[in-house]
């Protein structure tokens, strides 16, 4: 993956965080077998500033579209 | 800046300034192997910079009135950028979408009639995101209502859904304030691989009180900093040929942004406020187990 910033250098850390995945209790409507589930996979970033979070979250949407 | 799949550094993309490859606010709306397309309100201005190839030149669009940061963008499968944004040129004013073209020229849609009313700013807004059948999904900020549109602007369906705990509302915008309870929004839309649209609305948490920064002065207005306490999210799959509701549940973070697809779901995220004022982006993967 490819990684495209804009301003001064930031760091960027994955922190694998599968341990905390939240379990949560469903509100079943069309599909009675169905559940939500719901789990933190990675926290990104350093310190950064609004812009910066955002060309973060187009990283991270560019980096997913490639797999699917 | 660029880095090598192997994280090695490669190059800085663009600058402050106001020439090419040049800017002001540079905000990224879009990013493919080649190109990064970045707009910038403040010089009115689309700008696709080249990401790889450090010869070429940027090439950059005067798109005037562009109100920037966009809300929310998708690119379809002939390369034209979806933008939702408030766009006050006197051809686009008052129309929720706008159909950016390769060489620089736009439409405006999605409405049958222009509307804007500058004090309510967020009811030409939509969150959006791409359908595996070549076109979009639109959704309403401030009503459950959501659109799925073809490649060429059209609509093909319509879903409006009466959550009890989501009333459309048409009133002024009103800003957070700790002396009143947050006011739902939808703030997400994502189709997964299974044709399945996943809907995010953050309605309020019971903390959001304690969401705000500790005002300086009695002049200073309320800024929410911690908005996981602000909002909870309802999130909801839609059967996307039927509209039929599979199901529903609420989770604490505040989900502001969507990503993608995921393994059996999708991918959203959320922001994480630090101690110095920075923020991390904390993404989260949601789907549906038989």
């Amino acid at each position: 993956m490819k990684l495209v910033r804009f301003g001064f250098v930031v760091s960027v850390l994955l922190i694998p965080s599968m341990a905390s995945a939240q379990q949560l209790i469903p509100d079943r409507i069309s599909c009675p077998a169905c559940t939500v589930r719901f789990e933190r996979v990675a926290v990104l970033g350093d310190s950064l500033g609004p812009g910066e979070l955002n060309s973060t979250i187009q990283m991270i949407r560019k980096g997913n579209d490639q797999r699917y | 800046m660029v880095f090598e799949p192997n994280g090695s550094f490669r190059r800085v993309l663009g600058r402050t300034g106001f020439g090419p490859g040049e800017f002001q606010n540079a905000w990224v709306i879009d990013v493919r192997s080649d190109t990064a397309w970045v707009t910038d309100y403040v010089q009115s201005r689309l700008t696709a910079l080249p990401v790889l190839d450090e010869l070429a030149n940027p090439k950059s669009w005067i798109l005037s009135g562009l109100a920037l940061p966009s809300w929310a963008s998708v690119r379809l499968q002939d390369g034209s950028l979806v933008l939702s944004s408030n766009w006050t040129h006197k051809d686009r004013i008052g129309f929720p979408l706008h159909r950016l073209q390769l060489d620089g020229s736009a439409t405006s849609f999605g409405s049958k009639e222009p509307r804007y009313l500058p004090t309510q700013s967020r009811a030409n807004l939509r969150s959006l995101a791409l359908s595996h059948r070549g076109g979009f999904w639109a959704a309403h900020v401030e009503q459950y209502r959501v659109e799925l549109y073809d490649q060429n602007g059209g609509v093909l369906k319509e879903y409006e859904r009466g959550a009890p705990w989501f009333p459309p509302r048409s009133g002024p915008r009103l800003p957070p304030d700790p002396s009143r309870e947050p006011i739902p929004h939808l703030s997400s839309i994502v189709e997964d691989s299974l044709g399945r649209v996943w809907i995010f609305a953050v309605v309020g948490d019971v903390r959001y009180r304690e969401a705000f920064e500790p005002p300086k002065s009695p002049a200073d207005l309320p800024i929410v900093t911690v908005w996981d306490r602000y909002f909870d999210t309802i999130i909801e799959i839609l059967d996307s040929s039927t509209g039929r509701l599979l199901a529903t549940t609420r989770v604490d973070p505040a989900i502001l942004y969507s990503v993608g697809m995921a393994r059996d779901g999708v991918l959203v995220a959320s922001e994480r406020r630090l101690v110095d004022g920075g923020y991390q982006a904390v993404v989260w993967r949601t789907w549906l187990r038989k």
